[in-house]
């Protein structure tokens, strides 16, 4: 093992941490170490986190073979994504204090949940094609506990079929790594591609295959059509909790990999124009509006959330594929809102679920009654999701649009942008009615069960409160000022594009 | 001349005259008597092989003072003397082995007439080895027949009567045959000895007058010893008759009589018709086809057979088709693989039957699967001898059977147009022997099932008789398997002076 | 003289079985004179190979022990890849050993048993050190005849039939290889069928009768194919799943079908030769086979609901994965190949007995039974969770390794059908997932629905299948469910062993790579 052991540290401490609330009985009895233990890792993790962004630097953990090595290393993409996992996860686990304890067995909650903040990590931290594989698989099997916490017959289902679908997306994206170690030196990523021209010479259609099984498979995880199946039946049987890090960051993992398998392997040069772009630009778009439709149809809550994410997550892959700067930037600074979005809105439908036991949009008149706070930073989030100016929505939809327009592909170049703003029009169609409902429910809404059950300013607990309510705010704020972001990404993009 | 070289002569009369001394003797001094003449006369033939070892050279032998063309002959050479060894031994083996089921099967009375028929029987086969004359092998063709037939009958049980017609006209339609082509061939050359005989035919066929009378003559004398010796189509009676006899009977019948047919057949091949007349004829290949087909049939309608004496039986029917098949590649190293396989063949499948006799002794006299089953632990030496026997027929190494089947495939590499229809029906066949003879042989060491009958009194144990000579067997059998090299290149030699 | 030491690992423990097959040992008291006596003839048989092995390969150290028929003789040879095949083997027996004592105490005729299990492990020996293709034809033959009584064993009617069954395919596959025998003797350019690395046949000769020729490869292929499963010669795998456990672990997973794969290494690279085989249809059409068997297998397995036949499926397609790297006709194709022959012995060997361990505990033999018991047998669902993840081929496990060694031979060789291979690699790998890991994710995380029911009637009506040994371990099953824990020492020490080498090799894979690269680059 041979550099700079710092980078090791926001990797195995979570891990350790989470191995031992598994075991330790101590924890299965005591919630108060249970959680206290929890909460003290995931900000130790946030302080480790930017102790090794700032130092930077590489790190060879394990060589298996000449071929395969597991390496680190620290460049801006790992650092925007380190970031915004290492911030989230805390919040969301400050959250998980007080939703978890209307669910049982939370020690298995918590260790899990350490572990995969651990595992990501080593996703974000990855310095070749190997590296991020392992610890793509083993994010799969790590977080596959989180999935069927609840342990119903649904919830194990629904666990083995984002498990079988996952692995079928990590074993598509497999095939292409085994013709790419075939045709270069390493796997190392390098902004701008590093096959070798000379080894490529005879099978362009093979590369081009190949990049479209890795995204394809790497784009299960992140729920672009056809191999999205999984996302909208995990997520509802999960506990809240989970499923906003599932919708939230675990889906991110995906976009990580397509963009270091696109942009930092093959290169875009090689794909630019070719018949597999425009197959994955039709891809998300195709999902861009199918998950809108479904969730403007969806009556579950959490259900109609998860066909959001499937939407919204295209986006992100929508931008990635347009191959141009302005939409890269776009969407990477998708990835930033929309995670810190939908994490809002999970964790609110979690509030609701907790305080109220609704699960249906139906049963939501008058939230607003209930828990006025609460509803309102969900207004604040969904406002930004649908991009209305000056939220973060807008700055990263505006970014995907124009980069659209001026990528130079064809007839996407205008289709896109009209789907992305009937998309938007349908999102506000989806989120926006809980609002209405919840604070104007209309004049024959007598609200009987919000006495009855005496929930009127039943705001959820502090805990749960807090982190939606920082969400929200950034939500906001990172629309307001979003200038050293966009400044970031737009340095990103120049050095690979 | 040598006073070794007298042997041959010497083997067959002391045969004869055993026989009929015999009908005069009670049945056990009968039988001791027959035992001790099958161990002089191997013991002779022992004799004459290493003569002609040492002179390299076959030779004949004038019986009374005509000379050739017109006395009979005996010829002994390297061949002839490794078959009579053979036949000798195993002939001692089967009489040996199934010594006290003949006291038991046979009336007291008629005990000697059995003795009788096997020592004819020796003789005959002897005769048949060692002759040089046509006439002659026609002659004790018929002996061979008679004395079959009265090994068959002499249970006189009812199947074992029908047996014996059924084996009779069959028999005696083979002979006929086989009469019919000597008359032509003494019409068409002149010569009833087979030396001079070979000469007319190879000036008729230089000449190439006769041309269809000699096919006939080959087709002919062809299908009556097929007949004999159970080349299929031609075996419907064997099952029946190896089925319903006593086990000596069976063993001999099945072993050794069917080979004396086919060793005589090889004869004429080369010492009268020649051997590239035949090959350039295409009768070769009738033989071949004739060949594969009993090797298949035969082992598919052992398949279907529940009675395992009649499965044993049909097996042989599949093993002759073997040997047909060695002998219609049309090689020398085929018609090798042939004889091997007449020793191979002559030693397992005695080996079998007297094997199976040890089992059924356990199981109530009882012949069918179900009431064999477990039988390889009631007998323990019959249940090992039975399986060595089945594994020699599949073809394992280090047993006769492998030898014989490596023979067969190297020797069918030398035909280009016959060697992959050869080597994919010896794969079938080992297959299918596999499936017939190792279902036995699980059965035999399956355990009995609570609904299966309970087996009646049966005699504790085999006489010492038998268990010696499945001992013998299986020895016989791994010598063939370990230390082929000297018994091959023997008949190699033999074969290069037979003609 | 000291090459005797190659003749000595076969023929110690034939012998002993044959003596303990006479011995009156039958009875209770020897019991643990017994265990003694057999496992340390087995560790000592070990050590003699591995003191052979350590004695080096180089120059090819050969012992003839006679002549079978004029060239044909039957002759030992130590080289790079038997040596392979041999040291696992020996690792692998005494472990094995150790858990069937176990997993047998309760048994009757326990001496016929251990008598033919150690005689299997001398023939298993005699195939590894085989240095020619009679030898190795005689060693195979023997090896079909030594385990059909472990086979047998039951005597129910099912085992009866299953050792029909195994019977006639293995019969019938060696006359086909026996075909291919006849003809390498016949076109040897030696007059032998001694193995030579790139294979000995006379290449002039063989070219004119080039046709004919690759026929009898294929035939051969298959014939030696039987016993490594492959379509359709696979049917007698999994009914013999009805045999004792350490029966279908050690020689279904380990010395009979790795014998069938090492034979037809021993027939592709050491005798026809990869330089006449490569790129003709006769390499098409097995590396088809092959590939048809990898998707079949894996198929059946996820359809399959009874464990162990499960898993027999899945050795199905596993071997396949072996004879695909051996089809690819290339250096790095036979070291992939070898890669997976080890990798998956541990997989296999460690999944089936932890499947065994399951049955002996708790007479459980079907997938949907197995609900919950991780949490009860931690130790054995640990090492299945282990030997699961590898065979998916989950990275940091030793499946990973053969996996991505088989599929970067395959592109590495070019052809169309090699890439094609590796899709279909993958897609057993999709099924392996399915079909191990359901039973790991319902063992570790039972569905509450199930969790109230499994207290009560668990027991009854489930054991309709096979039942797979007459009268085993009835005790625990009377004691209700409470009573199912982890096995004793002599089964769990063996699965976590298996585990950590699966690990090892995972972890560590350079030094083995290196050897078997090695062995590719000479005979490939």
């Amino acid at each position: 093992m041979e550099g700079n052991m710092i980078l090791l540290l926001p990797l195995v401490l979570p891990i350790l941490a989470g191995v031992v609330v598994l075991a330790g009985k101590v924890f299965r009895e005591n919630r108060k170490y249970l959680t206290g233990l929890s909460v003290a890792v995931l900000v130790l993790e946030l302080v480790l986190t930017f102790q090794a962004l700032v130092s930077g630097g590489s790190l060879t953990m394990i060589r298996l073979t000449d071929q395969l090595t597991l390496e680190l290393h620290i460049d801006q993409v790992s650092r925007l994504f380190a970031a915004l996992t290492a911030a989230v996860w805390l919040l969301v686990g400050i959250y998980s204090v007080s939703y978890m304890s209307h669910e049982e067995e939370e020690h298995r909650f918590f260790g899990y949940y350490l572990i995969v903040a651990g595992v990501l990590m080593g996703l974000n931290f990855s310095a070749n094609l190997i590296t991020l594989y392992v610890f793509y698989e083993l994010m799969t099997l790590t977080s596959l506990p989180l999935v069927l916490h609840e342990r119903s017959r649904e919830a194990v289902r629904a666990g083995l079929k984002y498990l079988f679908y996952s692995v079928a997306g990590a074993f598509l994206a497999l095939f292409g790594i085994f013709f790419l170690a075939g045709v270069s030196e390493n796997l190392t990523f390098t902004a701008g591609g590093v096959l070798s021209d000379s080894a490529l010479a005879g099978k362009e259609g093979l590369l081009l295959t190949s990049a479209f099984c890795m995204i394809v498979g790497f784009g299960t995880k992140a729920g672009m059509f056809p191999l999205h199946g999984w996302l909208p039946t995990a997520h509802p049987v999960a506990p809240a909790s989970a499923s906003a890090v599932l919708s939230g960051l675990i889906t991110k993992a995906g976009v990580l990999a397509i963009i270091r398998v696109v942009y930092y392997v093959i290169g875009p040069d090689r794909l630019r124009g070719t018949w597999m772009q425009n197959v994955w630009i039709l891809l998300t778009l195709l999902t861009v509006f199918m998950g809108s439709m479904l969730a403007y149809k969806e009556p579950v809550m959490k259900k109609r959330l998860a066909y959001s994410t499937v939407s919204q997550v295209s986006y992100v892959l929508f931008g990635l594929s347009l191959l141009n700067p302005t939409a890269f930037a776009g969407a990477l600074s998708h990835v930033v809102f929309h995670s810190v979005i939908k994490h809002a809105l999970f964790l609110t439908a979690g509030a609701i679920i907790v305080t109220t036991g609704w699960t249906r949009v139906e049963q939501m008149r008058g939230l607003g009654q209930v828990m006025p706070k609460t509803l309102a930073c969900y207004t604040v989030a969904a406002l930004a999701l649908v991009g209305i100016p000056p939220l973060s929505g807008f700055v990263s939809k505006w970014y995907l649009a124009s980069g659209a327009l001026s990528s130079g592909t064809g007839v996407w170049a205008w289709v896109g942008p009209a789907v992305l703003l009937v998309s938007a029009l349908l999102t506000a169609g989806y989120l926006l009615p809980l609002t209405i409902q919840g604070f104007f429910p209309g004049h024959d809404f007598k609200g009987e069960e919000i006495e009855k059950r005496g929930l009127k300013g039943k705001e959820p607990s502090w805990w749960m409160l807090a982190p939606i309510g920082v969400l929200a705010a950034a939500a906001l704020l990172l629309g307001c000022f979003p200038g050293s972001l966009i400044s970031m990404l737009q340095s990103i993009a120049a050095s690979v594009l | 001349m040598n006073f070794v070289q007298n042997f041959p002569f010497f083997s067959i009369i002391l045969a004869m005259f055993s026989g009929i001394v015999s009908s005069v003797l009670d049945g056990r001094k009968a039988r001791n008597l027959s035992l001790a003449m099958i161990a002089v006369t191997t013991a002779l033939s022992a004799g004459t092989l290493l003569f002609c070892l040492g002179s390299g050279e076959s030779y004949t032998f004038m019986m009374g003072h005509f000379p050739a063309p017109w006395g009979n002959e005996i010829r002994a050479g390297i061949l002839e003397g490794v078959t009579a060894i053979f036949f000798g031994i195993i002939m001692f083996l089967a009489v040996l082995g199934g010594l006290d089921h003949t006291a038991e099967d046979v009336e007291e009375k008629k005990l000697n007439l059995f003795y009788i028929m096997i020592d004819l029987m020796l003789s005959s086969l002897l005769a048949l080895v060692y002759t040089n004359d046509l006439f002659t092998a026609y002659v004790f063709v018929e002996i061979n027949t008679i004395a079959g037939c009265g090994l068959i009958m002499i249970r006189q049980k009812g199947r074992s009567m029908s047996a014996a017609i059924r084996y009779m006209i069959m028999s005696q339609l083979g002979s006929g045959l086989f009469l019919i082509g000597l008359s032509i061939l003494y019409d068409v050359t002149g010569h009833l000895l087979m030396s001079p005989a070979r000469e007319s035919v190879e000036l008729l066929v230089a000449a190439g007058s006769y041309r269809i009378p000699m096919l006939v003559i080959m087709a002919v004398i062809g299908v009556g010893l097929a007949i004999k010796s159970g080349l299929y189509p031609f075996h419907y009676w064997i099952p029946d008759t190896y089925g319903y006899a006593t086990p000596t009977a069976s063993a001999v019948l099945s072993g050794l009589v069917s080979k004396g047919y086919i060793f005589l057949l090889i004869k004429i091949f080369y010492r009268v018709l020649g051997y590239d007349n035949l090959v350039s004829s295409q009768m070769v290949n009738v033989l071949y086809v004739f060949g594969i087909t009993g090797m298949v049939m035969g082992s598919i309608h052992a398949i279907h057979e529940t009675d395992t004496r009649r499965m044993t039986a049909y097996s042989s029917v599949a093993q002759i088709g073997y040997i047909y098949m060695g002998m219609g590649l049309g090689t020398s190293y085929g018609m090798v693989a042939a004889v091997f396989h007449i020793f191979t063949h002559s030693a397992t499948k005695a080996l079998l039957f007297i094997s199976a006799v040890g089992l059924y002794e356990v199981s109530g006299d009882k012949k069918d699967y179900i009431s064999l089953r477990g039988a390889g632990y009631r007998n323990p030496l019959a249940g090992i001898g039975f399986t060595v026997g089945a594994l020699s027929m599949v073809g394992f190494p280090m047993l006769s059977g492998f030898i014989s089947k490596l023979l067969f495939a190297t020797s069918a590499l030398e035909s280009p147009h016959k060697m992959l229809p050869t080597i994919i029906v010896l794969a079938v066949s080992t297959t299918l022997n596999a499936v017939y003879f190792l279902r036995l042989v699980i059965t035999l060491y399956s355990r009995r099932r609570p609904e299966d009958a309970p087996i009646p009194e049966t005699r504790a144990r085999s006489s010492w008789q038998l268990r010696l000579a499945i001992l013998c067997f299986i020895g016989v059998n791994l010598v063939l398997g370990l230390a082929s090299q000297p018994i091959v290149q023997a008949i190699r030699d033999g074969l290069a002076m037979f003609g | 003289m000291n090459e005797i030491i190659l003749a000595l690992p076969v023929f110690l423990p034939v012998l002993s079985g044959v003596v303990m097959l006479f011995h009156p040992w039958g009875r209770k008291e020897w019991d643990r004179k017994r265990e003694l006596f057999i496992e340390g003839l087995v560790v000592l048989n070990s050590l003699l190979v591995a003191a052979a092995i350590g004695g080096g390969t180089d120059g090819g150290r050969r012992l003839v022990l006679f002549r079978l028929y004029s060239t044909l003789t039957i002759m030992f040879k130590l080289d790079s890849m038997g040596s392979v095949f041999a040291g696992l083997v020996a690792f692998l027996w005494p472990l094995a050993t150790l858990y069937a004592f176990e997993y047998m105490k309760h048994e009757e005729r326990k001496n016929t048993f251990f008598a033919f299990y150690t005689m299997t492990y001398g023939i298993t020996m005699g195939i590894a050190l085989a240095g020619n293709l009679v030898t190795l034809y005689l060693f195979y033959e023997m090896l079909t005849l030594v385990t059909l009584p472990l086979v047998l064993f039951p005597l129910t009617t099912e085992a009866v039939r299953a050792g029909r069954s195994y019977l006639y395919y293995s019969i019938g596959g060696a006359a086909f290889a026996f075909i291919g025998l006849v003809f390498v003797l016949g076109f040897s350019s030696v007059g032998t069928t001694e193995f030579m690395a790139g294979g000995m046949l006379d290449l002039e000769r063989a070219m004119e009768n080039r046709n004919t020729l690759l026929f009898v490869y294929v035939l051969a292929f298959f014939g030696f194919g039987v016993k490594a499963a492959l379509f359709p010669c696979y049917r007698w795998l999994p009914k013999a799943a009805v045999a004792p456990t350490p029966v279908t672990a050690l020689l279904h997973a380990v010395a009979v079908v790795k014998s069938g794969a090492f034979a037809i290494l021993r027939l592709t690279f050491f005798s026809f030769g990869t330089q006449f085989l490569r790129g003709t249809w006769a390499q098409w059409m097995v590396m088809a086979a092959a590939m048809a068997t990898i998707a079949f297998g894996s198929t059946m397995a996820v359809r399959e609901v009874h464990w162990k036949r499960r898993l027999a499926y899945s050795t199905v397609s596993n071997l396949s994965y072996i004879l695909f790297g051996a089809t690819l006709m290339t250096p790095f194709g036979l070291a992939a190949a070898l890669s997976h022959l080890v990798a998956h012995a541990f997989m296999k060997i460690c999944a089936f007995f932890c499947a065994g361990a399951v049955m002996h505990q708790s007479g459980k033999t079907y997938i949907y039974e197995l609900d919950g018991l991780g949490k009860k047998m931690p130790v054995t669902f640990g090492c299945l969770l282990v030997s699961s993840l590898s065979l998916m081929g989950v990275p940091l496990f030793a499946g990973f390794i053969s996996k991505w060694n088989l599929a970067s031979a395959a592109f590495d060789s070019g052809s169309g059908l090699g890439i094609g291979g590796v899709a279909v690699i993958l897609y057993s790998a999709l099924m392996t997932g399915i079909y191990m890991m359901t039973v790991i994710v319902r063992a570790y995380f039972p569905s509450l629905a199930e969790k109230v029911a499994a207290g009560s009637g668990g027991r009854d009506g489930q054991n309709a299948g096979i039942p797979e040994t007459a009268g085993t371990d009835g005790q625990d099953r009377k004691n209700g469910e409470a009573a199912v824990t982890d096995p004793g020492w002599k089964m769990t020490v063996p699965l976590v062993i298996f585990a950590a080498a699966i690990l090892l090799i995972g972890l560590c894979p350079a030094p083995l790579m290196r050897l078997l690269t090695m062995i590719g680059g000479e005979a490939g």
